[in-house]
């Protein structure tokens, strides 16, 4: 027996793919009245087919190269000259040069891709290999993603068509449209089903060709329209849009990339005819079954059933499961600091440092003010000396000065009287 | 006057289709819609963040990429704000302002899913008849709002995606201000387009010799 969220992971995949299977109802429109709904048609498998924008891309630039025209180069282009080296020692390089005289040509360097009327290097040859194979297979998984993409609108707005008031994606119309013949009616239906901005933004923005694609035929640029598919081959639609700017039809039975998928950019506007619309699921088939048209091509299986990562990571299944969330371990600071110098990095070591500087700080105050208040104490120390301190003061002072006068005293007879003892001596 | 498009979104597949639940599965108690599942914004986002028609292609010194896709308020094109390949995204696009009370200036209009949302009342009788299972549709609700009514939009805005889209609202709120405040500042400077007694006069004085004479 599974356990209870096997189980429930069971149950939801299953619901998974049964989404993925299922497919919608889309509605049929009245074209003579896009309000109208004439009818339902369920949604062909193909359109849920994966959207590989990478094969889609592949294939596109494979099969654009199909189109292209063999060119190259004159075989004998550069090289028509009986030129030959010198070989060496003539004081020149050693390429051939053409021979003769009587002309500024003789003596010149021929032949080299370096040379002046020199042969290209590598001359272009019309055998090149223009064309590609594209597989079977991979042709039509990329026709069904382009289909699939067809029908999101935030792809068909990505590609730029003007769809914001068109009625519903994809727009299936009944089969009347096959038999329109004039090309105003067309633009009438457009206009009806609010896809002629599409058409009017591609006349609006056409331009000359930058580039000398403009003297070989490719004059203008225009953008994609909306595109037309029908499924009868004698409908007279095809007539009726080959004159509306932008407009392109194609047959469901013939589907081309380059049409669904232009410039290998997923996401064409397509207008379907309820017949061809229909007629998808017998052409590519669905999951259930392979397509009959396209002999045993199946659809294929996308890697996600659920693409909705979101929904995903937040669903019970996985959440109940995964760990939490590891929260980023620094090991060390991305760059070291001088606790010398940087207070914070100090702190981190030390975080007595800003307590002792507290205290120094508060210290520091108050001797400064004991200081202060001791200065300004000692200012008028001598006005409030008392009067017999002073009268002592007086007295101490009398008694050194008299002391030393003595001493002085003292000093001046003994040099007199050394001097008189000289006098004596020196008279005698 | 204030109004939603009911109709367009607000609707129940089994109801209107009586295909009974077949379509419908009961996951976390919720009814989703089917389609939902099919296709995610992560992966509209895979195929569209190299190459979109909103995409501005420019070759700049910075390493930022712009776009112009209108559900985008912040210009960036990133993941979070490409808001045409959201469920839940809003467009605020500055609108001329005229002398017309109703045309307050900005348009805000919603891409919507149809997630979630049941039926809260019967569609009117009139209403135009839409499937409401066709595969995608980018619901626009545009809110004719009507002059000052700047905090209804506001409101509106951070209801409907203020708690799913936070980053979203912000910039959409930002936004809304901005082309408000560019309103205003256009009203006050364009006589023209003021609603104040120059209005009521037979001309207007431009300047000059021209006057335009007012119709009546």
């Amino acid at each position: 027996t599974q356990s209870t969220w096997e189980f429930q992971f069971h149950k939801n995949i299953t619901i998974y793919l049964e989404k993925m299977l299922a497919r919608p109802q889309v509605s049929v429109f009245n074209s003579a009245n896009a309000g109208e709904i004439v009818g339902q048609v369920t949604l062909p498998g193909v359109f849920r087919a994966p959207i590989r924008n990478d094969i889609v891309h592949f294939v596109h630039v494979n099969l654009a190269k199909n189109t292209r025209q063999a060119h190259g180069v004159k075989t004998n282009a550069g090289m028509q000259h009986a030129a030959e080296s010198w070989g060496t020692g003539r004081a020149v390089a050693r390429i051939p040069r053409v021979g003769g005289s009587g002309t500024h040509r003789s003596g010149q360097a021929a032949f080299g891709n370096q040379c002046r009327k020199g042969r290209m290097f590598a001359p272009l040859k019309t055998w090149r290999r223009w064309h590609r194979k594209v597989n079977l297979t991979q042709k039509r998984h990329a026709i069904a993603s382009a289909l699939a993409a067809s029908c999101w609108v935030p792809l068909v707005v990505a590609r730029g068509h003007r769809i914001d008031d068109i009625p519903e994606l994809p727009l299936v119309l009944d089969d009347k449209i096959e038999s329109i013949e004039k090309t105003r009616d067309i633009i009438a239906l457009l206009k009806r089903f609010r896809a002629y901005d599409d058409v009017e933004k591609v006349a609006r923005t056409i331009k000359i060709r930058a580039g000398i694609g403009k003297l070989r035929n490719r004059r203008y640029r225009q953008r994609k329209g909306p595109l037309f598919i029908y499924s009868n081959e004698n409908a007279k639609l095809i007539k009726a849009c080959r004159n509306v700017t932008g407009v392109q039809i194609c047959n469901v039975n013939r589907l081309n990339l380059r049409l669904l998928a232009p410039g290998g950019q997923l996401g064409r506007f397509c207008i379907w005819t309820q017949s061809a619309f229909s007629a998808l699921d017998r052409i590519f088939g669905s999951y259930r079954k392979t397509g009959q048209d396209k002999k045993n091509y199946q659809i294929q299986r996308p890697s996600l059933t659920n693409p909705d990562l979101s929904r995903l990571i937040t669903s019970n299944e996985i959440q109940s499961v995964i760990r939490r969330a590891k929260t980023p371990v620094r090991r060390h600071d991305l760059q070291k600091k001088n606790p010398l110098k940087n207070k914070g990095a100090l702190q981190r070591l030390n975080p007595y440092a800003n307590v002792l500087k507290e205290l120094n700080r508060k210290q520091n105050e108050q001797n400064r003010k004991k200081r202060e208040d001791a200065i300004k104490a000692g200012r008028g120390a001598s006005k409030q000396i008392s009067a017999d301190v002073k009268k002592q003061k007086r007295s101490q002072r009398k008694k050194s000065r008299d002391w030393v006068r003595g001493i002085f005293n003292q000093l001046d007879e003994a040099s007199k009287r050394d001097q008189e003892r000289y006098v004596n001596l020196a008279t005698n | 006057f204030f109004f939603f498009q009911a109709e367009d979104g607000i609707r129940d597949a089994q109801e209107s289709r009586g295909l009974g639940d077949v379509y419908k599965r009961q996951v976390h108690g919720r009814v989703i819609n089917i389609k939902d599942y099919l296709m995610s914004s992560e992966l509209f986002w895979q195929l569209v963040k190299n190459n979109n028609a909103f995409l501005v292609k420019r070759k700049s010194g910075r390493n930022i990429t712009l776009s112009r896709d209108p559900f985008n308020n912040t210009g960036f094109h990133t993941y979070e704000h490409c808001g045409f390949i959201q469920r839940n995204s809003v467009a605020i696009s500055a609108v001329r302002p005229k002398a017309d009370n109703n045309n307050v200036g900005f348009n805000v209009e919603f891409t919507k899913r149809k997630r979630w949302i049941r039926r809260t009342r019967a569609p009117a009788k009139n209403a135009k008849q839409v499937n409401p299972d066709f595969t995608y549709r980018i619901t626009r609700e545009n809110l004719p709002i009507k002059t000052g009514r700047i905090h209804t939009a506001s409101r509106v805005i951070r209801r409907k995606i203020g708690i799913t889209r936070p980053n979203v609202t912000r910039a959409a709120l930002r936004k809304l201000a901005a082309v408000h405040r560019a309103n205003i500042a256009q009203r006050r400077t364009c006589l023209l387009y003021t609603s104040d007694a120059a209005d009521d006069l037979l001309c207007v004085d431009l300047g000059g010799r021209r006057i335009i004479k007012k119709k009546k």
